[in-house]
């Protein structure tokens, strides 16, 4: 064959295996595109009919269209992927090909090469291959150098964060180890001392003693008025706090209620006792609060905060008032976990004002008509969860414990005005937990609990009265008091007792049961918890050894609240279990509401109110 | 003879039929449905025994290009190796193991104790080594399966700009910092995981490297061997031990007659030109030796920038990027499709322990940041430095280092060619 021939032959040839390669190359491309459109275990159709199978399980037709369209979509996948391996073999052969023909045609045309005419002095190439290599050398490494400046260490913020796994699966193992753990001063006496004399403005039941009032917060009592709370300007006193239910876990925060009457046996699903039930208008975690005849509660979304007011006794929504346009600075909302949500925090209320926080750093006063007294915006929360710790109000001071992973705060805010009366930095990292409000001799303090420490605070002026570091982790449960000692706890870190003072000391520790969102109660020597592994506990307040538990077969978030000489511990599964206050386990009753619950009751004379994820109840004699 | 041709054949058969029947030791189940079993994107696992062959082979293909490039001076010798070797340790063994990826076993041997590197793994690493510091780069010539397939789609090549071609070659220093860091601290066999071709010689890869494979075959219609000069990590070490290599290709048998036939004939650019007359001067000099004055600093800037990048560069490591994951998206727990966050989830290790963990790899990515920046600013420095350096050549040598001995050039030479002893012979015999 002569040369020209054999190029001429060997450049048609390349000529169809290139046109060949590629119209293999597009068809396969195509091919691919469809795959990844129709992939069987993502088909949408399949999707729908498996749910209204699980919807209609004995509809053998549909059953069977199920597997008729499984199969065929399983074909198609698969023969798809076999055209594209066989396309896959065409295109190689095709490129063997076509390069083969190629080389042939350039070996036969190929010429002598020409020395290249203009040639670089070899001094000129090597300052050109300098110059090349140095900026490629800069370039390279100022690339590195502003990967290396932009990139954050989330491993070493990760002091913050680690310490607590929520639970995922029943059978899940949970192993978290404490990450820090602050030892207590050794040489420390560590003793119940029991004729330590406190004056407290304690909450105690209704077989204990009465509660001594603070002459400071002794104020001129108006007439109260039906129905709406109090027509006053100034704050109630402790007396008048303590009579109704003002915040979450009730007066101060402490878990104890003084009211009477309240019903052990009721049955939701059967409506026993349930005086009323009507639908949550809108979800959220928080538990209801209560005033005189007004309970109140909040609900939120993303899109849409509302406060709630409703008549206890009749269960009709007196207003509401949804809570907009307030001016946020800029930055992305937060993105709360699933079992945080946008209304977590609880409500407080003084009977003149109702004041609420939310997940988007919104707080909002109302009077009790529903109309805003003032709104404003904290800051948006850099809480990974959601904010949760609820409000305490007292003497004009909206406190509020304000800690996220940027820095622990806690401030108080004019109820009036809304105007910020002081505001201090805590040592401390983010927390759930919510502040309670006790009276140590003759001062008040503000006790919050957070990773690392437990801390006083005056409630007036901010200032720090006391801190210990004692806890760990992502700390859920708020304080405890009673007799003078905080109590406060956080799982897989400790449940500690603390005698307040300058130093604090620690009274003993204890780290066999201990909750992770609900908060401890203690009263006359008795500390109770409730685990989210379903253990209620009570233990010996004076020295930490267990006087009891009993196992339930749902976990716990609601905080347990002692009224009445009883301890009300409502578990996940809205079964309320009821004991006797005693060092010896003596149940009372296990009532079941029929509806899934996390928030903690609210009480008032003869009645207890429980918020479901669906309804509110009020439970009592009908 | 006859008896040995006899045992030769029967031996061969024997070793066939081993090969055939040693790839599954536990036969696949008979689906009556026709059901085909896909193959894995991994090879399968090769008995030793016929590991021992795939070395003797490498061996036996190495030697015989060291001949066809020293001895025979074949091109065609060397280009039925390249094919041989492209089929066997391409398609047949599927690319694997190779002796570019086997740095990083070798790596990780040395910094794993509870890592047992395999003979076929070090014999794949050590011996085209060995070999360059003999003879050259006669691996990359004949035997290098992806040196293989580049070669032979090399169509028309033209040459790329000098300064551009220098600055390139820097990146297989950066590729290979990298992959020793990687394998060091266990995050991953970024080769082998990266590599263009295997896709090729298995049917078989993600299509994304299927693509990248089919970019760099098309590349090197016209840029020859584009993943050996600007991205081979292993070329490092070839460059490294064939520049000081005892014997080497030689573009001309005998003397260099200086007719320039060779001049455009490396495909790679790896000739050098004779140099006329020696070109230093004071100011040379004296950048010559402010640059070797500069290496120490080199190192230093390139191990602190190294360091410094320790964070973005650990985020290739699972552990951490689960570790992170958890820390910053805490949500993502809920999520019952992220199947490495379930994995751990149900594992039992603690947050904490994970976090530990990462936290400890990546401090070995700090310590290895130094090392790995250190020694890329060396490499910089030395490269620069060696830009200054001019040596005085009368001849066309290949460069040795770059230099990858596929004998193209061999064949421009008319030194002992018929055609030219004959020219030789008529002008003798016109001057007697």
């Amino acid at each position: 064959m002569n040369p020209i021939t054999k190029q001429k032959l060997t450049l048609r040839t390349a000529f169809i295996a290139g046109i060949f390669s590629c119209i293999v190359c597009i068809i396969m491309l195509l091919n691919y595109w469809q795959l990844r459109q129709s992939d069987p275990l993502e088909s949408k159709l399949m999707e729908n009919l498996v749910q209204q199978l699980e919807n209609d399980r004995q509809n053998e037709a549909l059953k069977e269209e199920i597997r008729n369209l499984d199969l065929m979509a399983r074909k198609a996948y698969f023969t798809k992927q076999w055209q594209i391996r066989a396309g896959g073999y065409l295109l190689v052969g095709s490129m063997v090909v076509l390069v083969f023909a190629l080389r042939i045609y350039y070996s036969t045309s190929s010429r002598i090469a020409e020395p290249d005419p203009s040639d670089i002095p070899l001094k000129t190439e090597l300052l050109i291959s300098r110059r090349w290599i140095l900026s490629l050398i800069i370039l390279l490494f100022g690339m590195a150098l502003i990967a290396a400046f932009l990139s954050d260490d989330h491993l070493a913020r990760s002091y913050e964060l680690v310490g607590r796994e929520p639970s995922i699966e029943e059978n899940a193992v949970e192993e978290i180890t404490v990450r820090t753990r602050l030892e207590p001063d050794p040489s420390a006496d560590i003793k119940m001392d029991a004729s330590r004399e406190v004056l407290t403005d304690n909450i105690t039941d209704e077989t204990g003693t009465t509660p001594t009032e603070d002459e400071k917060v002794r104020e001129e009592i108006s007439e109260s008025i039906p129905g709406g709370g109090t027509n006053r300007t100034s704050a109630p006193s402790a007396e008048e706090i303590t009579r109704n239910y003002p915040s979450f876990r009730g007066p101060f925060g402490l878990g104890i209620s003084r009211h009477t009457n309240i019903p052990v046996d009721w049955d939701g699903p059967s409506g026993k006792n349930i005086v009323w039930k009507v639908e949550v208008p809108m979800q959220g975690y928080n538990s209801p609060v209560i005033w005189d005849d007004h309970l109140y509660f909040t609900g939120a979304d993303q899109n849409i905060q509302v406060v709630y007011c409703y008549n206890r006794h009749s269960g009709q929504q007196i207003w509401q008032h949804p809570v907009s346009d307030i001016q946020r600075p800029s930055g992305n909302l937060p993105k709360p976990t699933d079992d945080t949500g946008f209304a977590a925090p609880t409500v407080a209320t003084d009977g003149r004002y109702i004041a609420a926080i939310f997940a988007s750093g919104d707080v909002v006063c109302l009077n009790r008509e529903g109309s805003r007294q003032w709104g404003k915006n904290l800051g948006i929360p850099d809480n990974h969860y959601g904010h949760s710790s609820s409000l305490i109000l007292w003497r004009d001071l909206l406190l509020i414990q304000y800690d996220d992973n940027s820095a622990g705060k806690v401030m108080a805010l004019d109820i009036k005005t809304g105007n910020e009366k002081w505001s201090t930095v805590r040592k401390s990292k983010i927390s759930w937990a919510s502040p309670v409000l006790v009276q140590i001799g003759d001062q008040f303090e503000l006790i919050l609990s957070s990773s690392p420490q437990v801390a006083a605070y005056n409630p007036v002026t901010g200032k720090e009265i006391w801190a210990v570091e004692c806890l760990s982790g992502e700390v859920g449960p708020s304080p405890a008091f009673s007799d003078g000692i905080v109590y406060a706890t956080n799982e897989y870190a400790t449940l500690i007792a603390i005698e307040p003072g300058s130093p604090p000391e620690i009274l003993w520790e204890s780290n066999e049961y201990l909750p992770e969102v609900s908060s401890p109660v203690a009263a006359d020597g008795l500390l109770f918890i409730g685990t989210s592994y379903g253990v209620i506990v009570c233990y010996d307040a004076g020295n930490g050894d267990i006087l009891w538990e009993h196992e339930c077969d749902q976990g716990i978030y609601a905080s347990p609240i002692i009224v009445e000489g009883k301890v009300y511990v409502l578990d996940m599964d809205g079964k309320m279990h009821i004991f006797k206050k005693d060092a010896v386990k003596t149940l009372l009753g296990e009532p079941e509401l029929g509806e899934a619950t996390v928030s903690t009751p609210a009480f008032a004379d003869g009645n207890l109110y429980l918020r479901g994820l669906e309804n509110i109840y009020c439970i009592g004699s009908k | 003879m006859k008896n040995l041709y006899k045992i030769i054949a029967v031996s061969g058969g024997i070793l066939i039929s081993v090969m055939v029947f040693a790839q599954q030791r536990f036969p696949r189940p008979d689906f009556e449905s026709g059901y085909q079993v896909p193959s894995p994107t991994a090879p399968e696992p090769r008995s030793a025994s016929i590991e021992i062959i795939d070395v003797i082979l490498l061996f036996a293909a190495l030697s015989l290009v060291t001949w066809f490039v020293l001895k025979k001076r074949s091109r065609k010798g060397i280009l039925y190796t390249t094919l041989f070797s492209m089929i066997y340790f391409g398609f047949y063994r599927n690319g694997c193991i190779c002796a570019i990826g086997a740095i990083q076993n070798v790596t990780l041997a040395l910094f794993d104790p509870g890592y047992a590197i395999s003979f076929t793994a070090l014999a794949f690493f050590v011996l085209p080594l060995l070999f360059a510091l003999f003879v050259g780069r006669v691996f990359c010539g004949g035997v290098c399966p992806l040196g293989a397939i580049q070669e032979l789609v090399i169509l028309k090549p033209i040459s790329i700009p000098v300064g551009l071609q220098k600055a390139l070659s820097l990146i297989p220093y950066i590729y290979l910092g990298l992959a020793v860091l990687y394998a060091a601290t266990k995050t991953d066999f970024i080769i082998c995981r990266y590599d263009p071709f295997v896709g090729i010689f298995r049917m078989d890869a993600p299509y994304h490297m299927l693509i990248l494979g089919g970019s760099f075959i098309l590349l090197g219609l016209f840029i020859a061997r584009p993943y050996c000069r600007f991205l081979c990590p292993y070329s490092v070490l070839l460059n490294w031990m064939s520049s000081s290599s005892w014997k080497h290709l030689s573009i001309t048998p005998a003397e260099c007659i200086d007719c320039k036939l060779c001049e455009n004939s490396c495909p790679v650019d790896a000739i050098n030109k004779p140099v006329s007359e020696p070109v230093s001067s004071s100011r040379d000099v004296r950048r010559f030796l402010l640059l070797v004055v500069l290496v120490p600093f080199w190192v230093l800037i390139g191990g602190y920038i190294g360091s410094k990048a320790h964070i973005y560069l650990s985020r290739a490591n699972h552990t951490i990027q689960l570790a992170e994951m958890l820390i910053t998206n805490p949500e993502v727990r809920n999520d019952p499709e992220n199947l490495d966050v379930q994995a751990f989830l149900t594992s039992g290790k603690t947050l904490d322990e994970l976090i530990n963990e990462a936290e400890l790899i990546r401090e070995n990515f700090n310590t290895g940041g130094w090392w790995t920046g250190g020694f890329l600013g060396l490499a910089f420095g030395l490269i620069l430095t060696g830009k200054t350096l001019f040596r005085n050549r009368k001849d066309y040598t290949p460069d040795k280092g770059n230099c990858v001995s596929c004998g193209r050039c061999m064949t421009y030479c008319p030194v002992g060619t018929p055609g030219y002893e004959m020219l030789i012979k008529k002008e003798i015999e016109s001057d007697n």
